[in-house]
């Protein structure tokens, strides 16, 4: 069975890449589903597929014709496709990056850079509040939730410098300490605002696949999942070596300048696109 | 071992390693959290020596080691490595990490692991060539164990791993190494195979300073010796130094340091005086 796997996915690839290019464009689909109601009707598993000739009280189901089983394998249609394949993609690319991060015993690294994004997006949603009136702000709040994570890493890269100076040991802690606090404390007062709850933090947490949309796709999970992916293979016996024995890879200076904020730059810009594909919390479990 | 004298580097190796110290240092003083562990430490090693660091349970030999390569952060002092420093060395060191360093469920075999010391070597980005294998090979025939070249790393003894650990040294082709006890945990064959080892590359004019605890065979298996607690109490050649009053100071507690600091301080109180 294992070993069908791979044949199946390079066949299945295949017919699904001959029937996107039969089918043209985006445009042309749109407009096919538009003009020919009869073979889209909505849904892939028909509820009574001859709808106009029975009674409307008729809920009796038949099974998807073969027309409409090619249409959903070979995801001709263009929201299954970008969402498959976008969210495939992801997962890949997790997968990849995760792997380390867990030999690394750095599991909850993801879950820290996903958090880390809170407090930006709890800083920007009042200020954009103010500033713009009633808006569904937290689409439009990427600045925030980069800042938030930007912050977060710079002091994660400066907290080997201040504990460094011997008079900081313990600084960094506090610094974390008051970083974390302060974003409970500015999410409880965007709870409490009117807007708090119409903004949809809660699809930043869970997740809103079905709206991913193609751009999203291409840009954000296609090049950063390449981006992880290249870098890993390319560093493969480094991040083999670190995960090994960081030891004897600090003694070879591969790690101390390179990987190290390296794996973590991949893990911020892993996460950046996927929150709005699959929620934070999936985000985390894919990464641990 | 059959091989290191027809070694046509080997002249050269001697000629390199002789004409500098492979390891100065100074007054080297490295703190965890504001506590000190080592505290000024200075020696200098003479080239081609094989040198036993020798020193109660947490009396810093690990420290020192780490502290030479720079994997911990250094309070104070300075370390060269044949007059440079250690990061424009690195190339020149060999280091036989503890063996609690590694995650020993790492799915790589033997081989994989001897390749690792040419990663420096291979550089960035590049794959690991038939030539890297096969040099990691000859490196396994060196210890002995080229028959278990592909079974996994968890799956050897803790004898043969050692092994892995010292081929994966000698792979590299180091002018100084740097062993962090490896005749822990080993029998007396692999103990015997790692002694002769040491012995082959004191000859081929390498520095080695190996971290060691069983006492009896100290004069046995170095020429030179540091003993360490906290700080240096005494550092060079086996027969001057390896004395019963030398061991006491070492072993007697962490009074030694306690009695020089009092004695310095008495020393002060008079001159004030």
């Amino acid at each position: 069975m294992i070993g069908l796997q791979r044949p199946l996915l390079v066949c299945w690839l295949v017919m699904a890449g001959q029937s996107w290019t039969s089918s043209a464009t985006f445009a042309q689909e749109q407009f096919r589903t538009n003009i020919r109601p009869s073979t889209y009707n909505g849904s892939y598993f028909a509820i009574n597929a001859n709808s106009t000739t029975k009674s409307i009280t008729d809920r009796s189901v038949a099974w998807p014709t073969l027309s409409q089983w090619r249409r959903v394998l070979l995801l001709q249609d263009y929201n299954p496709r970008v969402v498959v394949l976008s969210v495939a993609i992801l997962g890949l690319a997790a997968g990849v990056v995760g792997n380390f991060t867990l030999l690394r015993r750095r599991a909850l690294i993801g879950d820290a850079l996903a958090h880390a994004s809170l407090p930006g997006i709890a800083l920007a949603f009042p200020i954009r509040y103010i500033a713009q009136g009633r808006r569904k702000i937290i689409a439009n709040s990427v600045v925030g939730r980069h800042a938030g994570r930007v912050s977060w890493c710079g002091m994660y890269l400066a907290g080997p410098a201040i504990r460094a100076s011997e008079a900081g040991y313990g600084a960094r802690d506090r610094l974390e300490r008051v970083f974390w606090r302060g974003q409970l404390r500015l999410l409880s007062v965007i709870q409490q605002m009117k807007t708090g709850s119409a903004a949809g933090l809660e699809t930043f947490i869970y997740g809103k696949t079905a709206s991913i949309k193609q751009d999203d796709a291409t840009l954000i999970l296609l090049v950063v999942a390449t981006i992880s992916i290249v870098a890993c293979t390319l560093h493969f016996k480094e991040l083999k070596l670190l995960c090994f024995d960081q030891d004897f890879a600090d003694s070879r200076g591969l790690s101390t300048i390179l990987l190290r904020p390296r794996s973590h730059v991949a893990g911020r810009r892993r996460n950046d696109g996927r929150f709005e594909a699959v929620g934070l919390i999936l985000v985390v479990a894919l990464l641990c | 071992m059959q091989s290191s004298m027809s070694d046509p580097s080997t002249t050269q190796a001697i000629r390199s390693s002789t004409s500098e110290t492979p390891l100065s240092v100074y007054d080297l003083t490295v703190a965890y959290h504001r506590k000190p562990v080592i505290w000024d430490v200075q020696f200098d090693l003479p080239p081609g020596s094989l040198v036993g660091v020798v020193g109660p349970n947490g009396a810093g030999k690990s420290t020192l080691l780490k502290a030479v390569m720079g994997l911990i952060p250094v309070a104070s002092g300075r370390v060269q490595v044949f007059g440079q420093e250690y990061r424009h060395a690195r190339h020149r060191v060999g280091y036989v990490p503890q063996r609690e360093s590694v995650d020993w469920d790492f799915p790589v075999d033997a081989l994989d692991v001897v390749t690792m010391g040419l990663y420096g070597q291979i550089g960035r980005f590049m794959p690991v060539r038939r030539k890297h294998r096969e040099a990691s090979m000859d490196a396994l025939r060196r210890v002995g164990i080229a028959d278990l070249a592909h079974r996994q790393i968890s799956q050897l003894s803790g004898g043969q791993q050692q092994r892995t650990f010292l081929a994966r040294a000698l792979v590299q082709d180091a002018d100084l190494y740097l062993m962090d006890e490896p005749f822990a945990a080993v029998d007396a064959a692999t103990e015997k195979a790692v002694v002769e080892i040491l012995r082959d590359l004191k000859d081929r004019g390498k520095t080695s300073v190996v971290i060691h605890h069983d006492l009896q065979t100290v004069p046995e298996y170095f020429d030179y010796v540091i003993l360490l607690n906290m700080r240096v109490v005494a550092h060079g050649p086996v027969e001057q130094v390896f004395t019963p009053e030398n061991l006491q100071k070492t072993y007697g507690g962490r009074l030694t340091l306690l009695d020089e600091v009092s004695e310095a301080m008495r020393r002060r109180e008079r001159s004030l005086r």
